[in-house]
């Protein structure tokens, strides 16, 4: 049996795709699901933080693709759940200390072990980026309902199409109140832009904030509406039918948006 | 209503009437591109200094990226004196750029015997397939590249035709067409008909909603103050009395 490896990826930087990949990771694992999370920000190493598995770590990806130690002893065990790991990445090294061919390698090694490879992609759309998607064989977008994210992601998307097919896409800190004024695209919008299938929409949501200084995800807190809707789209991943709240607000950000020249 | 509306430097008053093939110097551009049947036709300002014609055609075939490709070029010496390393480094450029050299026009004699060894082939005047003013209302080229997809972010397609795509042409992608370009789908990226110089060329989407869009020399911009809501309907985007005019498009495409 051959585990599904998913890229979690976005363009722009900041817009959630560490948290989302640890809140998938733990969701999955709720759902007794083998999961294996990969640090592919090598550098910039977060996901351990979030996690708060920061102090656990003794090896990391790239000693492991140097061969400096086996898989099995770089994989942080998480604190909650024993079907739960990390593969963290190195903070001292470059994205160019392993190739794509490397973490392909390496993928296909951790798919056979684990149900799902999710992998945490870095911003951008350079080697770190080729890097984490040579691997996966399905992606997760991430895009905030704001104009530049999604043009990045528009990008990523286009990128993806050529070696993974149509990603799936997750909003991210999506504001009612903001759509309803209209100073927000609102899911339309995006979805009009895309042109990809939706996954989910996280709102905005200060616990998710709170959850990750804490290190532990959102989704472990199941009063919160980002930890619910991250549990919605543990079960979509999972293959659920689960209808998507709506937040399309009055009227379109978008059309207001480039009315102009000379129009008789 | 703010609309902008100009020039792109070095391609204005092509609508000069025919001077076979030889441009006099008038001192501003460098060179001038017509898109004559034979393919583009490079008009060399004859009396500017070759290294600053050079580096213009370089700088713009540069911005074209790749728009000329393949495309069978003339190129129009007119009295220039030109001498042996002059030409290579041109012909460097224009073979770099992926242009196939048809002939050369020039009127010097030195001038003419060095292309000529050089292994082009040379005449006297642009041959007298000088269709570019009262040809069909379209184009330079006669078939259009069909897309089926969306052009996303960062994806650029370019043609020396007439351009079809039906889906979406999102902001940061870029259609760059000889002709016209029809977006089946909304239209909020780049899109730069009629290139280089074709004025007659239009622009037609389901929804047009770009920020800045070309025809031929000119350029206009979205208007940035103004706030519409309406539901998308088709229209036509055209060059009228030197500016870009958009107006909903019902199926007649004559110009009025
Ligand atoms: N739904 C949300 N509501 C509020 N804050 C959020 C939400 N999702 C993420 N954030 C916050 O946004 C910040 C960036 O999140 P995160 O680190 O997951 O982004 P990233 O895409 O991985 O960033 P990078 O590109 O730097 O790797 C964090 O402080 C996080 O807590
Ligand atoms: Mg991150």
């Amino acid at each position: 049996m051959s585990g599904r490896a998913i890229v979690i990826t976005s363009g722009k930087g900041g817009v959630g795709k560490t948290t989302a990949t640890a809140n998938l990771g733990v969701g999955l694992a709720k759902h007794g699901c083998k999961v294996v999370m990969v640090d592919g920000d090598i550098g910039l190493r977060n996901l351990d933080i979030i996690m708060g598995l920061e102090n656990r770590i003794v090896y990391h990806l790239v000693d492991v693709v140097r061969g400096r130690c086996q898989v099995r002893q770089a994989l942080v065990k998480d604190k909650r759940f024993p079907n739960l790991c990390l593969l963290p990445a190195s903070q001292v090294d470059q994205k160019e200390a392993i190739t794509p061919e490397q973490m392909r390698d390496l993928t296909a090694q951790l798919r056979e072990e684990f149900d799902f490879v999710l992998i945490d992609c870095p911003a951008g759309i350079e080697q770190g980026f080729r890097n984490a998607v040579a691997g996966a064989d399905e992606a997760i977008v991430i895009t905030t309902p704001d104009v530049s994210p999604v043009r990045d992601a528009d990008r990523v998307i286009g990128l993806l199409q050529n070696s993974l097919g149509d990603p799936q896409l997750i909003i991210n800190r999506m504001s009612p109140e903001m759509v309803k004024r209209g100073d927000m695209l609102n899911q339309q919008d995006v979805l009009d832009i895309l042109a990809v299938r939706l996954l989910g929409i996280v709102p905005e949501d200060e616990e998710v904030v709170i959850a990750g200084n804490r290190g532990a995800p959102v989704i472990l807190n199941e009063r919160s509406r980002s930890g619910q809707a991250y549990a919605r789209i543990v079960r979509r991943i999972l293959g659920e039918d689960v209808p998507i709240p709506e937040f399309n607000g009055n009227g379109s950000f978008l059309n207001r948006l480039g009315r102009f020249f000379l129009r008789r | 209503m703010i609309f902008l509306l100009q020039h792109i430097v070095s391609w204005s008053g092509v609508e000069t009437p025919e001077c076979e093939g030889i441009v006099s110097g008038g001192g501003e551009e460098l060179f001038t591109i017509k898109g004559l049947k034979g393919g583009p036709t490079f008009l060399f300002n004859d009396k500017a200094p070759f290294a600053e014609v050079i580096k213009a055609v370089e700088e713009e075939l540069a911005r074209a990226n790749g728009f000329f490709r393949d495309s069978p070029a003339i190129l129009a010496f007119g009295s220039r004196v030109l001498n042996k390393e002059e030409w290579r480094a041109l012909k460097e450029i224009l073979h770099r750029e992926g242009l196939l050299l048809r002939y050369a026009v020039a009127t010097e004699p030195t001038s003419r015997e060095l292309l000529y060894k050089e292994g082009l082939p040379v005449r006297d005047s642009l041959a007298a397939a000088q269709e570019t003013k009262k040809g069909p209302p379209t184009i330079k080229g006669s078939n259009a590249l069909y897309l089926r997809r969306n052009l996303r972010s960062g994806q650029k397609e370019v043609f020396e035709g007439n351009v079809v795509l039906v889906g979406d042409v999102n902001q940061g992608a870029e259609i760059l067409a000889g002709g016209d370009a029809i977006v089946f789908g909304t239209l909020r990226g780049v899109v730069h008909a009629g290139y280089p110089d074709n004025r007659e060329a239009v622009v037609i989407a389901l929804n047009l909603v770009p920020l800045q869009l070309r025809i031929g020399p000119f350029i206009g911009r979205a208007d940035e103050g103004q706030n519409h809501r309406r539901p998308p309907q088709p229209e036509i985007a055209r060059v009228k009395d030197e500016r870009i005019v958009i107006e909903p498009y019902h199926g007649d495409y004559r110009r009025p």
